[in-house]
């Protein structure tokens, strides 16, 4: 068995897994904790993007939440019900007003336009480094807000928009999480991942390899904003209702505190540190009430960070991914028969 | 013509790094461009592979002038470099440092890549086996699972040679690679570039400090100092060079000496 087929059998014995557990939350769990586990869910997609855009290429942005409202609404709008239309978003040219699409094109439209908008803010954007990238990416965050408070005729601005239709269940998130983090493996574990790792650990050599650098992180961004739009598609028709101030900074720095904790790059980790972290505000929520210390939940994800920085700053995997998940590298070595002469001392190391 | 470069002039501020150089490279020399520290030899190969745009001058490549080009279409058009102070992509493997730059010739497009379409994957099993090959070339093939930053520095300047080589380039420029080794790892590694140079034809243009090293391995050799061409020619012609002795051999041997 090749390593390749490994690798196929267990990410297919993994997602069948994951499906049975969807399957038995669904048969036992209460709509409560399932719309819990959803929104886990959604942070695992935003984490692992995030981890992809991020971790790879050693970009810092926090524009995450920037591109969930703008893939939101996209989707939001086209789903909300025909005949209420008219009168909630009076701007909408009619053509558009006579729309009540299903879930699915609605979240790959938002997606898409997530992907664009990436584009276009990180042809500027990305010619920054480091804290300078952070602050301009966390201001992508207010100028959607503004775009969407004064859109109010398309967006019904700061009244936010209600009554959108529960379309998300548990199932759609699953679905979107095992591709979120197929797509994002694939790439990671790809030559275009490598190049955007050489670019990461060292730009000027990068180059001189014939890394296009602007493109890739470019590449990186958008992909990364792909998802972010189809998750706030999918956060949208879960919570029914999308402001403004739904997606904020709280939620940019909550996912930075995933990627950190995960380890930069590392997609498993990013994946694990969401669901860790969701669960941890999950049940300080009713304790935050209990106790009437609101606020709780901010303060423990910030220890967290402080915690890690200090004693683990690689994260839980570094930038790697945890071992059993690993092709061994004999499996990409060349065949004996096939080596040249130069070739004759391939002793593998295993190294994972 | 493979590469010629005329006119080149670059200024930091008010250091003139540079002023005036010129160079043409057949296809198929050796060339060995030496000067003492300061003299502007990176400059130069900064300047030939687009890491820095010239304040004056242009380079010309196979005919076609890509002054002001960006440096990854420096190398996309057969023009590869190693660096004096080592860059390799220190978290990555050996086999990734090379696989990374094969990128450039061999590397799968998104779509097949995201969509695991087959033609991706013989990439990728290509890149891998061409990887290890490079790596063969310089004995490194057993270490291709190690952390580039790991390896001993002798060891980090054949990693560079070899994944500047997997960019296929016509033109290969080495900056002082032989910087921080002992005499036997110098000859080896001396030994090697010649052999590159010789199995496959490949064009180089190799920046060194120290003029014995080169006179042995190149059969031209330019001089510059200060910013500006010295000698250019063969080296016996170079050593003989008034102005090269004055300049050059002067300093070294007063250093020596000291
Ligand atoms: N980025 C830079 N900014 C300012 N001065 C520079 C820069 N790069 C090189 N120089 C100057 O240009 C001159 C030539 O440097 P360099 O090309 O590195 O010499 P060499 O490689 O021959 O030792 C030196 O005086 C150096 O200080
Ligand atoms: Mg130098």
């Amino acid at each position: 068995m090749t390593g390749t087929t490994r690798g196929w059998l267990l990410a297919a014995g993994l997602t069948a897994l994951g499906a049975a557990a969807v399957w038995a939350a669904t048969a036992s769990l209460n709509n409560y904790l399932l719309t819990l586990i959803a929104f886990a869910g959604i942070n695992v997609m935003l984490a692992v993007s995030l981890s992809l855009s991020n971790g790879l290429t050693g970009l810092f942005s926090l524009g995450h939440p920037a591109f969930m409202m703008v893939g939101g609404y996209i989707a939001a709008i086209l789903t909300f019900p025909a005949n209420r239309k008219g009168f909630m978003l009076p701007d909408l040219p009619e053509w558009l007003a006579a729309q009540q699409w299903p879930l699915l094109p609605a979240l790959l439209v938002g997606g898409a336009v997530a992907g664009l908008a990436a584009i276009m803010a990180g042809f500027p954007v990305l010619r920054l480094r480091g804290h300078y990238l952070a602050v301009a990416t966390l201001g992508l965050i207010f100028i959607l807000r503004a775009v969407v408070n004064n859109l109010d005729g398309y967006t019904r601005g700061a009244l936010g928009l209600s009554g959108i239709p529960k379309l998300t269940d548990l199932w759609w998130v699953y679905a979107w999480v095992v591709i979120t983090l197929f797509v994002c493996w694939r790439i990671k574990h790809s030559s275009l991942g490598r190049t955007m790792m050489a670019m990461r650990e060292n730009e000027m050599a990068a180059a001189c390899m014939g890394v296009p650098l602007a493109r890739t992180r470019l590449m990186a961004f958008a992909i990364g904003a792909v998802f972010a739009g189809i998750a706030g598609g999918l956060w949208a028709h879960l919570v029914t209702n999308l402001t403004p101030t739904s997606l904020g900074v709280f939620l940019a720095f909550q996912l930075v505190v995933m990627v950190v904790l995960g380890g930069q790059g590392s997609l498993a980790g990013a994946a694990l540190a969401a669901i860790g972290l969701s669960a941890i505000a999950n049940l300080l929520r009713p304790v935050e009430q209990s106790t009437g210390i609101y606020g709780m939940t901010q303060i423990v994800v910030a220890l967290v960070l402080i915690g890690v920085l200090i004693f683990r700053p690689q994260g839980l995997f570094g930038s790697r991914e945890p071992g059993v998940l690993m092709r061994r590298p004999e499996s990409s070595a060349p065949s004996r028969t096939a080596a040249s002469t130069q070739t004759t001392h391939l002793e593998q190391r295993g190294s994972t | 013509m493979l590469l010629s470069a005329d006119g080149l002039t670059k200024r930091f501020g008010g250091v003139v790094a540079l002023s005036g150089y010129g160079i043409s490279v057949q296809s198929g020399e050796l060339i060995g461009l030496i000067g003492p520290n300061g003299a502007g030899k990176t400059t130069v190969l900064n300047l030939l592979t687009g890491v820095i745009r010239p304040t004056e001058g242009r380079i010309v490549v196979s005919g076609q002038d890509i002054t002001g080009w960006r440096a990854d279409r420096f190398t996309a058009r057969g023009i590869a470099r190693t660096f004096q102070n080592i860059r390799l992509f220190r978290d990555l493997s050996v086999l990734e440092n090379v696989t990374a730059a094969l990128h450039l010739r061999h590397g799968p497009g998104l779509a097949p890549t995201v969509l695991a379409l087959p033609s991706a994957r013989r990439a990728e099993h290509g890149m891998v086996a061409r990887g290890y090959e490079l790596l063969g070339l310089f004995d490194l093939a057993d270490q291709a699972h190690a952390r580039a930053a790991d390896l001993p520095y002798g060891e980090q300047r054949k990693v560079e040679i070899a994944r500047a080589l997997a960019t296929e380039p016509k033109l290969l420029l080495l900056d002082e690679p032989a910087a921080g080794m002992n005499p036997a790892e110098t000859r080896r590694l001396m030994d090697v570039i010649r052999q590159v140079h010789e199995t496959l034809s490949l064009t180089m243009i190799v920046v060194e400090h120290d003029m014995s090293l080169i006179m042995n391995l190149c059969r031209r050799v330019q001089v510059i100092n200060r910013g500006e061409v010295l000698a250019d020619g063969a080296p016996a012609e170079v050593q003989a060079d008034p102005a090269v002795i004055e300049a050059y051999l002067g300093t070294r041997r007063a250093r020596a000496h000291a």
